[in-house]
């Protein structure tokens, strides 16, 4: 039989302890207040708060000491990444270094590499960003164009990358990069390099997506030097590299909880109007919930043993940006025509919010077409 | 049981439900297969969640699980989801567990009475669409006695039985009794509405993975415009999400089997049902257009899956009773907000850290 594995686990004791000193601090640092506003959410930048959260020891916390990391277990991570995310919280400036980033460099990093770039990630004082989509490769990501051509003393490096969240806040970027002509693949002769956005010729353009809001931009490189030092693995093991950090990409819970805020507003709605179709709407929304957590969880104690969740998250991530998307979309249609009262009103806005950013869940990190390719490849169909 | 005998167990009775249910008609019969029966008990699974100081395996919800899965995905037309279930309530309810088959179901509308003061309890009511309730000697029901509900275990000698069947063709009996002496039981931590549902959707998450793999096995033999249908990239997304959906209820199944342990997870079958419920339409939708026309004949072994799975969404709680109970519950005054509800139920079971 076809065999997922989503073998799900328990808690350990010390993860339900942590769960109640974040929700501490949250209620310190946002109040409950914040609810009602617009979401903030994982893409949303704040400096302040991600240092704060680096000194609560919440960013790097599986990685070892002696890089700035806690050597915490991968479940004890998952409750915090949760509790993070269902409230809301304004992580992105740290966010990606801490999901792939940082751990891309622990895989693949020198010595030197690791002991300059993970300390202060952990300190939530340093950002990274993706450099992976480009105007002519999106989902065919071996189609990149952006080149690197050795000089003395490291690389040159031409081209644009786009779609970059948070580019404008960052500080580095790893870049897949082409650096050799493919032979007999085209996944070959590809490299990523750990690129210094303050580096001269290096020009970065937000763009405003449909709500207005400049989330990611075009990075533009105009003959940008890149040091030996910051190639980042092996010269032509790119692809590689870049799928084993895709997977960390898709994983999280940030796959299946960034519109749950809108489902605790309506919650709260529902507690003072309560009637047979909001019951029902909750309920149904809860119980694909709480199997994406369980899924979510299985996959993380998976990957803490060593073994490869790939194709599990693609199934997570699919399934979980379908939910994101469906509790807008399901709240617009219940919610009484009616609505006058401030908390209504505001209950309003944030499904207009929603509505507007849910087509990107499931582009964003790997479409849904891509992610199905995935799941049937396992599946031996193709 | 340890794992190893749960593997071993579960290995051995895959095997056999395979072979039982390949000598298994197209159309389920109406009368319970005695032979087919007697290996069951034979290989002692019917008595999966007795104690071994009673002869049982000793096995617990996750044995249940995996024994049931089994079942599910071999669509075996026996009552053993419901026997073992009841097998395994009446010993810890210091009842005597009668011989052979057994069944239950939820009822509201009947209710008991007490003959005497010292007299024994005698039931007059109608328990509906009792599975294999003409096969069976005792059943099992929850009823309200009183402003109480009571659980029952009544012998079927003395009840008039009305036959009928699920679409899948499997008996769901009315069981009518009049002045009937039946033994009050004792209830236990969850309810039969609950506990049904629980074994329903072990055997939802068994029928599911046989339709993936039935289909996936289809589309790389059948040829069209000159290839495997599997080479389609419409095919493969298709099967991709039945595959998604598969996980998914497999994973909600086997977490409210853990969460079944602690004797608290009334909310946990609640939400892996109700999952298990949305899963059915589209899965069933995919795996018949994958099929195309050969899937929609008797003959077939698709039919056998998805006329099960369109059953089982509807016993033990469709999606529009389960949605209503979990969201009263996720509501619920006690936590603040419905990602509370969810998690603070984890300090219920906590492993060693």
């Amino acid at each position: 039989m076809l065999q997922l594995n989503f073998r799900p686990v328990e808690l350990p004791a010390s993860a339900l302890s942590l769960r109640q000193e974040v929700r501490a601090f949250l209620r310190t640092e946002l109040g409950l207040s914040v609810r009602c506003q617009l979401p903030r959410s994982w893409t949303t930048p704040d400096p302040e708060f991600s240092r704060k959260v680096a000194s609560q020891g919440w960013i790097g916390m599986i990685w070892p000491r002696k890089y700035g990391g806690w050597e915490r277990n991968a479940l004890e991570r998952h409750v915090v990444m949760e509790e993070l995310l269902a409230a809301g919280a304004p992580v992105g400036a740290h966010w990606i270094s801490d999901r792939q980033s940082g751990p891309q460099l622990l895989r693949f990093g020198t010595e030197a590499q690791k002991q300059r770039f993970l300390p202060p990630i952990t300190r939530g004082e340093l950002y990274f960003c993706i450099g992976m989509s480009e105007p002519s490769a999106g989902s065919d990501l071996a189609a990149i164009r952006t080149r690197a051509i050795q000089v003395e003393g490291g690389w040159l490096v031409n081209g644009s990358k786009i779609w970059t969240t948070n580019a404008d806040i960052s500080h580095f970027m790893i870049a897949l990069v082409r650096t050799a002509e493919p032979s007999t693949s085209r996944h070959q002769g590809l490299s990523q390099f750990i690129i210094d956005l303050g580096s001269p010729g290096i020009s970065i353009r937000p763009i405003k997506d449909l709500m207005g809001v400049r989330q990611f931009s075009e990075v533009f490189f105009n003959s940008v030097f890149v040091s030996q030092d910051m190639l980042l693995g092996s010269s032509g093991d790119g692809w590689n590299q870049v799928t084993t950090e895709l997977w960390l990409e898709r994983s999280g819970p940030e796959r299946y909880l960034s519109s749950y805020q809108l489902l605790e507003v309506y919650g709260w709605f529902a507690a003072q109007y309560p009637d047979t179709i909001a019951y029902q709407t909750i309920g149904n929304l809860t119980a694909q919930l709480w199997t994406l957590r369980q899924m979510s969880i299985a996959i993380a104690d998976h990957a803490a043993q060593g073994l490869d969740p790939s194709v599990e998250a693609a199934v997570l991530k699919d399934l979980g940006t379908t939910f994101e998307q469906q509790i807008p979309a399901h709240i617009q249609s219940v919610l009484p025509s009616e609505m006058h009262s401030d908390r209504q009103k505001a209950i309003q806005e944030m499904v207009n919010y929603f509505l507007q950013s849910s087509p990107a869940f499931s582009i964003r990190g790997g479409t849904r077409e891509i992610l199905r390719g995935i799941i049937a490849r396992r599946l031996a169909l193709r | 049981m340890s794992a190893e005998a749960t593997d071993t167990l579960v290995g051995a009775v895959d095997r056999l439900f395979e072979h039982l249910a390949s000598a298994e008609g197209p159309r389920d019969t109406s009368s319970l297969n005695e032979s087919a029966w007697r290996r069951l008990e034979e290989v002692g699974v019917t008595s999966l969640l007795v104690p071994e100081t009673e002869g049982g395996y000793g096995g617990g919800w996750r044995d249940l699980e995996a024994v049931l899965h089994s079942a599910g995905f071999w669509a075996l037309s026996l009552p053993i989801a419901e026997t073992i279930l009841v097998r395994g309530l009446l010993g810890p309810a210091g009842a005597q567990v009668p011989p052979g088959a057994i069944s239950f179901n939820v009822t509201t509308d009947a209710s008991l009475q007490c003959a005497a003061e010292h007299g024994p309890n005698v039931f007059t009511g109608t328990i509906r669409d009792v599975p294999w309730g003409r096969n069976i000697s005792f059943v099992l029901f929850d009823v309200l006695a009183e402003r109480e509900r009571l659980r029952v275990l009544a012998s079927t000698e003395a009840a008039f039985v009305t036959a009928s069947s699920n679409i899948a063709g499997e008996p769901r009996d009315d069981l009518k009794f009049v002045n009937a002496p039946v033994t009050v039981i004792n209830k236990g931590n969850y309810d039969l509405m609950t506990l049904g549902a629980l074994i329903r959707v072990f055997q939802i998450s068994g029928a599911l993975d046989y339709i993936l793999n039935l289909s996936v096995r289809y589309v790389l033999e059948r040829k069209q415009f000159g290839r495997p249908l599997a080479e389609f990239q419409v095919i493969q997304h298709q099967l991709a999400v039945l595959a998604e959906e598969v996980a998914a209820v497999r994973c909600a199944a086997m977490a409210a089997a853990s969460a079944a342990e602690s004797g608290f997870a009334s909310f946990e079958i609640a939400a892996a049902k109700l999952r298990a419920n949305l899963a059915v339409s589209h899965s069933t939708s995919i795996a018949h257009q994958c099929h195309g026309a050969i899937g929609l004949t008797e003959e077939y072994s698709l039919q056998r899956a998805t006329r099960r799975l369109w059953a089982w969404r509807s016993e033990f709680g469709n999606d529009r009773y389960w949605s209503e109970w979990l969201g009263i519950e996720a509501l619920n005054l006690r936590s603040l907000t419905i990602w509370q509800a969810i998690t603070d139920r984890d300090g219920d079971r906590v492993s060693p850290s």
